[in-house]
């Protein structure tokens, strides 16, 4: 049963522009000149119900501006688009009761309050049952292990507390489908796994449709399915994570902090050398020529490490790759 | 369900869906007292520095109790357009006590509208004006405390106490409540330009400053030149300020349920504007990014 459905959304931003010069400038004042930025381009999607999805693209994709026209924030410029049956902007409210989101960088709790108050506000505010209310809010707490949070003020939490959080109180209602504006930016890579794995219980034990935005490749691989990905305002590619992990996540790059100087010497077939200097060096791997765990071994017979980072391509390079990949096909 | 039921159009306005929620009018009050209360407690927790932040009231006031004893003496009358001396003091106590315990909405809507924090308000299921008049309502009545308390005791210490009708507390308190409504209409109204201009704060100067003059803030409207004062008739500004800091300090009940009926009125025009400008507006968003 698909819970989202979106058909040729399009918004269009007027940007006011800021001519230079004084002049010309106060000139502006009296007759605002406009620019128009076309954010989303007839951007169609479905959603099935318990799906979970990573909408994801570089900065200025469109990403943020669908997820707000599909939570009933912004008003499309034209196309269709119905959330568990509801127009978003125009039932914005009735849809409200029936999905949660959270944006990684906007706060709803109350930051010189402690998360207790605010959660027991939202109980108010999803016209929760109190005694229902009370025993979620117990199952959450454990779940998301916030006991010694809850009593503590917000401005007093770390960033990863504080997000753990702002999960946990957009499923204090039970959502049917949780929104997701980048959860995880700004985290550590401790407090991002544990993120991603209490979003991914969320979707696997609950149930709840999980539409994810964000430009870490990190939570497409470890917290969803599906994934659209969206360049310009448009879908580019709408493919199962296991694909994409086949056809464009094959690419790893290694951080080395080198006990002694870099003196080359790893020639393997699948890694290269991206930048060397010093005691500091980046490999970029293909995972699917030479698997990561081999390379590994063969710098750690080779140099003594001081400190080694694992981490996927930025998502720029991802998209690159993608638009090589359908140009190739082409 | 036909295509044009969904289209992004202001035509759409008739759409099918799942029935509607149905809520009852105890729990739609029960959320929003509680968006008073927790907004309340928020500024509760920095009650010293709101105290600190008052002190400025004690020299406002020792200044013009000195400025009327002058003016009375000059008199040489026990009364000022029917004013006795701590009569006068006391009115400018109400009038500071209403304006400083106003919370700056329109500087939280314009931030919010271009700030982006709009996402987290509009994804709730409440009222925007609504959320925001509550959460004016908690905030306004610790900073209501803090102003009363000092201005009244400075006030007491300076002048002496005047003859407050102490039954008329109740009556007092809703006029009170509804002329902080009366406030947040303004406020809110402008702030809500926001979603037309890029700042709202110099046009919140000017008309605000135009509340304070025409609305008695600092001299009761019986001092006023008579074409001002028959200015001050017709803006809803008398109501704001002067109606109600004058029953503080001549109550009457015929007096309070003509300015309770007035400001009534004036509630409802000025509700309607801000509802009018939230409508129009929020179809205007252009929150761009993340």
């Amino acid at each position: 049963m698909a819970v989202i459905t979106a058909t040729n959304l399009r918004k269009v931003f007027r940007v006011a522009r800021k001519p230079e010069g004084g002049w010309a400038r106060l000139a502006a004042t009296f007759r605002p000149q406009y620019v128009e930025q076309e954010a989303v381009r007839g951007l169609s999607l479905t959603v099935e119900k318990g799906e979970s999805l990573a909408f994801i693209g570089p900065n200025g994709a469109g990403k943020s501006t669908t997820i707000k026209m599909l939570t009933g924030i912004l008003h499309p410029t034209s196309g269709e688009a119905r959330v568990l049956g509801y127009v978003p902007w125009l039932q914005r409210q009735q849809l409200a009761f029936r999905i949660g989101s959270v944006f990684g960088q906007k706060s709803q709790l109350w930051l010189h309050l402690p998360p207790v108050d605010t959660f027991n506000l939202l109980a108010r505010i999803y016209e929760l049952d109190w005694s229902d209310y009370l025993r979620r809010r117990a199952e959450l707490v454990e779940l998301f292990e916030l006991e010694d949070l809850m009593y503590t003020p917000v401005r007093k939490l770390s960033l990863g507390q504080r997000m753990r959080c702002e999960i946990a109180a957009s499923l204090l209602h039970r959502p049917e489908i949780l929104f997701l504006d980048e959860p995880t930016i700004g985290l550590d890579p401790v407090a991002k796994g544990a993120i991603r794995e209490l979003i991914r219980r969320a979707n696997r034990e609950e149930g709840v449709t999980v539409f994810l935005t964000s430009h870490d490749a990190g939570d497409i691989e470890q917290v969803c399915r599906r994934v659209i990905i969206i360049s310009h305002g448009q879908v580019v590619l709408d493919d199962t994570v296991n694909a994409l992990r086949r056809d464009f996540l094959t690419t790893k790059e290694i951080d080395l902090k080198l006990g002694v100087p870099f003196a080359g010497g790893i020639d393997l077939p699948g890694v290269s050398v991206v930048k060397a200097r010093g005691h500091g060096v980046k490999l970029s791997v293909d995972t699917g020529i030479t698997p990561i765990d081999r390379v590994i071994s063969h710098i750690l017979r080779q140099y003594p490490v001081q400190d080694i980072t694992i981490q996927n391509p930025p998502m720029e390079a991802i998209i690159a790759a993608i638009y090589r990949g359908k140009a190739v096909n082409q | 369900m036909s295509r044009s039921s969904v289209l992004a159009s202001p035509s759409s306005l008739m759409v099918s869906g799942p029935a509607p929620r149905r809520t009852s009018l105890g729990r739609q009050a029960v959320k929003y007292l509680e968006v008073a209360r927790i907004t309340l407690r928020s500024r509760w927790a920095y009650l010293g520095e709101q105290l600190l932040a008052r002190v400025h009231l004690v020299i406002i006031m020792f200044v013009f109790v000195q400025l009327w004893r002058t003016t009375y003496a000059a008199e040489g009358s026990a009364r000022v357009s029917g004013f006795t001396l701590p009569e006068m003091i006391w009115y400018l106590v109400a009038t500071e006590a209403i304006i400083l315990s106003l919370p700056r909405v329109h500087a939280a809507l314009q931030q919010e509208v271009q700030g982006g924090d709009l996402a987290i308000r509009l994804n709730k299921p409440y009222s925007y004006l609504l959320f925001h008049y509550a959460a004016f309502v908690g905030e306004g009545l610790v900073l209501l405390a803090t102003a009363l308390g000092m201005g009244g005791l400075t006030a007491y210490l300076l002048v002496g106490g005047f003859d407050f009708r102490w039954e008329a507390v109740p009556v007092l308190a809703l006029v009170y409540l509804v002329t902080q409504a009366l406030h947040f209409t303004y406020h809110a109204a402008i702030g809500l330009l926001a979603f037309w201009t890029e700042d709202v704060m110099g046009i919140f100067f000017f008309l605000d400053r135009v509340k304070w003059i025409l609305g008695g803030m600092l001299l009761p409207l019986d001092l006023f030149p008579p074409a001002l004062r028959q200015l001050a008739e017709v803006l809803p500004f008398r109501e704001m300020i002067y109606g109600p800091a004058l029953l503080f300090v001549r109550f009457s009940w015929p007096a309070a349920a003509e300015l309770l009926l007035r400001q009534g009125l004036w509630l409802l025009a000025l509700s309607l504007v801000c509802v009018a400008l939230y409508r129009l507006g929020v179809r205007r968003v252009d929150i761009n990014g993340g």
